[in-house]
């Protein structure tokens, strides 16, 4: 609450610096905002809403507070912010989690058609890792996928939970190749990595900022990503895109508001996204958190969207996804 | 020397100007809720969680460390002046402290129990400095059987070194688990007990529980108690122990300390634990043992300084394993986990800074509690005049904002005023909540380690046997529970207990 009000009254400053010259006839908000983030402080979304939110105030001219709403895996935020007053007040922070929950959960009453867009703001992909000095150390990806394909079942997959990002990944590459994993669910990124330098699970699929320090240290290998640029990080891992595989459920970041908000102020706050993704200050703080820098602007956003549900849709199918109760 | 380098780090963490001053408000709090019966450390660390969120991650666990050790020398303040004991650790100080106290030697009393705990703390330390790194680096190859084993010694442990009846404390860890199992089963993705209700499926809250079980139910126990204080007008008199005074009480200090520090790092054990073994040591090893309970000033020095020692070190198996051992470490391991940090053993060497920080700006507010303690005396004393019926509502409020905050939700106002509810009956009951709270958190790690070593096994429970560590670890859970019924070692647990 106390970095609410510092923070605010910086922007304050801020704002009377630079809301003057900036173009008048915009939508700019009248009052402070609210940027609700579907998941608690600390951990990657949250450091991502952080790191915009200020850079954000700059441009928007008013104070941004983050609202963590961690309840319900998400679902509780996903429903506040589709029923926000559409005023510009109440802005959301999603992730691809939007448009997959609806496969994956029972009662999960939003989907990509539930929301304005102002644009995106991020993307992490999954990394293929295992531990340096394991049975698979020595291998590249292709000798890996071949061992296996040899013993199916015998290299365990550690994944976070039931259909995250992490599992579909582990689903995307069995498809894709015709390996077979022993898929061992473990809760968080961070346990994952513990679990595969104690030789308890040989594989996992990991965003870069969760393996960075062990695989600077040596102790975990990056066999392959599913984006579809180079990594930051490692330029020299390849895509499994590269390799002619269809790996490629990167996650990403976008923000939001309600559907029936009036587009002058949609179009306001794509303009206030727009100057803070070009921002040197904000570039340089998403490498410093390790988050993938990506923007595009609403129209696009809605191209990303639009194929990112019929992508999870063909797959929660195919692989037969059992909604959990919410 | 590493040792030196890792001291020469955590030197620069922790003397920067922000964390002084974060580590000096935490003990002042920790000695402020020592002194005043009614609070605890774990409330009020619970209360003031959700307020570190602003804050960088070391500088709330130097903070909040700082209010768990604070509160074991404010704890035996008011336990030597007023035989009116802060903390249930500092029960035994009402003994010989305040046999001391009403002989004259008030200022002895406190002086011998500051400098045995601030000599007990430096142990503690370096211990915790010395051995913390050789086991995590050893935890790194445990699997997730050896973590369900030594999860299991935890929780046996946490019934075995309860108060109260064993029945008692094993309804309570089952109860505890059962909490633990609320929320999305990690495995199937399927919610568990949570009626429909979407805030459950991430599980109830560490801090609802903890705040409703401990803050509000506290509060309730002592509304009902009538409020009666006596300040003690008797004279402090004089601080400084003589020379000859403190060589005599010198071998009871190491001997807490080396206690203190062996029996915090234990799973389940704790301060009032050390504190009650160290007494019953001092009298066994005593000259005349029928001294004790007279002002017999190696009864204070040996459990104060055990109890801080002890306060120490209980830090290490949170801090090596990610495994807490009682409800402050898993109040501290909460607070690890809303910066986004996994306690285990990558603590060490993943955020050097944050550890070695941690550690040395334990012994620095060991210092401060020293001096804060002693030529202040006169000030903290006064602050029992404070009537309840000011400081409850105020404490009342706190625990409502911190509840709200966490994940800003109503919803878990309305499950910690049910676990308060729950609390009470506790209460009435003489059920210590403590084994329910370290289940409610060991309890899904537990699950979720055992349900990962059948999967990793393939359904083959024989692995637990075959696997020398998780065998070991197994076995001693199940000694120590044929132990703890058994009828002779449960009339000396009876015995270790009585004075509470």
């Amino acid at each position: 609450m106390f970095r609410h009000i510092l923070s605010g009254s910086a922007a304050l400053v801020a704002a009377v610096a630079i809301a003057l010259p900036a173009v008048a006839q915009e939508w700019r908000p009248s009052r402070p905002v609210d940027l609700i983030v579907p998941s608690g402080a600390g951990g990657g979304h949250d450091n991502n809403a952080r790191l915009l939110g200020a850079i954000m105030e700059k441009y928007a001219g008013q104070p941004i507070n983050i609202i963590n709403q961690p309840a319900g895996g998400g679902v509780v935020a996903y429903r506040e912010m589709r029923d926000a007053e559409p005023d510009g007040h109440k802005i959301g922070q999603v992730s691809v989690s939007i448009v997959s929950d609806q496969f994956r959960i029972e009662g999960v009453d939003y989907n990509k058609d539930s929301y304005a867009y102002i644009g995106q703001i991020s993307a992490d992909q999954n990394v293929l890792v295992v531990a340096a000095n394991g049975p698979y150390g020595e291998m590249d990806v292709t000798q890996f996928i071949e061992a296996a394909k040899a013993e199916p079942q015998a290299i365990a997959f550690g994944v976070s939970g039931n259909w995250t990002n992490h599992d579909y990944t582990r689903y995307q590459i069995e498809q894709a190749t015709g390996a077979q994993f022993l898929r061992v669910p473990i809760k968080g990124g961070a346990q994952i990595v513990l679990s595969l330098l104690s030789g308890d699970v040989q594989a996992g699929a990991l965003y870069p900022s969760e393996i960075k320090a062990q695989v600077d240290a040596g102790q975990l290998k990056p066999l392959a990503h599913n984006g579809s640029e180079p990594l930051a990080a490692w330029p020299d891992v390849p895509s499994f895109s590269s390799l002619g595989l269809e790996v490629n459920l990167a996650i990403w970041r976008a923000l939001v508001m309600p559907k029936d908000t009036p587009e002058e102020i949609r179009k306001g706050w794509e303009s206030i996204l727009e100057q803070a993704m070009n921002d040197p200050a904000l570039k340089e703080g998403y490498a410093n958190a390790g988050i993938g820098y990506a923007y595009r602007n609403a129209e696009d956003t809605i191209e990303l969207v639009n194929e990112a549900e019929a992508a999870y849709r063909s797959i929660s199918e195919a692989a037969g996804v059992q909604k959990a109760s919410q | 020397m590493d040792f030196v380098s890792n001291i020469a780090l955590g030197l620069a963490v922790a003397v920067t100007p922000w964390n002084i001053l974060y580590c000096f408000a935490g003990v002042t709090l920790g000695t402020l809720i020592g002194i005043l019966p009614g609070i605890g450390p774990l409330a009020t660390m619970a209360m003031l969680l959700p307020a570190t969120y602003a804050l960088d991650p070391t500088s709330a666990l130097i903070m909040l460390a700082g209010i768990y050790y604070g509160a074991q020398y404010g704890g035996s303040t008011s336990a030597i002046l007023l035989r009116l004991p802060g903390e249930s650790s500092a029960v035994v100080a009402t003994l010989d402290g305040y046999a001391m106290a009403q002989k004259g030697q008030a200022g002895v009393a406190l002086a011998i129990a500051a400098i045995g705990s601030l000599i007990a703390g430096t142990f503690g330390t370096l211990v915790l400095a010395a051995f913390a790194p050789a086991l995590a680096n050893f935890a790194i190859s445990f699997g997730a059987a050896e973590y369900f084993a030594l999860m299991v010694v935890g929780l046996v442990a946490a019934i075995v070194l309860s108060s109260g009846p064993i029945l008692k404390s094993f309804g309570m860890l089952i109860l505890g688990l059962l909490f633990g199992l609320v929320g999305a089963d990690i495995n199937s993705g399927i919610d568990r007990f949570t009626f429909g209700v979407p805030q459950l499926s991430g599980g109830i809250s560490f801090v609802v529980v903890a705040l409703g079980l401990f803050g509000i139910t506290e509060i309730l126990g002592n509304l009902e108690r009538s409020e009666t204080r006596r300040l003690v007008s008797a004279r402090i008199g004089r601080l400084l122990p003589r020379l000859a005074e403190l060589r005599s009480v010198m071998p009871a200090i190491l001997r807490g300390s080396g206690l203190g520090s062996l029996l915090g790092i234990l799973p389940g054990g704790g301060v009032t634990m050390a504190a009650f073994a160290s007494y019953t040591m001092e009298k066994r090893v005593a000259a005349q043992p029928e001294r004790f309970g007279q002002g017999a000033p190696e009864g204070l020095a040996g459990p104060e300084s055990a109890n801080n020692a002890a306060a120490q070190t209980s830090f290490i198996p949170l801090l090596t394993l990610g495994i807490p051992s009682n409800g402050v470490m898993a109040m501290m391991m909460s607070a690890m986990l809303i910066h986004n940090i996994q306690p285990g053993p990558q603590i060490i060497s993943g955020t050097p800074d944050l550890f070695w920080g941690l550690v040395v700006s334990m012994w620095i507010g060991n210092l401060m509690l020293v001096i804060l303690n002693l030529p202040m005396i006169g000030i903290w004393v006064r602050l029992l005049l404070v009537p309840y019926r000011f400081l409850f509502p105020a404490i009342l409020l706190f625990c409502c904002i911190g509840l709200y905050s966490v994940q800003n939700d109503v919803t878990d106002i309305y499950l910690a005023v049910i676990c308060a509810a729950l609390g009470y009956v506790f209460l009435k009951l003489r059920c210590d909540p403590v084994p329910l709270l370290l289940a409610f958190i060991i309890g899904p790690m537990l699950e979720e380690n055992l349900r990962r070593a059948m999967l990793l096994a393939r359904g083959d429970f024989g692995m637990l046997l075959t696997r020398p560590l998780t065998a070991s670890l197994l076995a001693l859970a199940l000694i120590l529970l044929v132990m703890a019924v058994l009828p002779k070692i449960r009339r000396t647990r009876k015995v270790a207990f009585q004075e509470e």
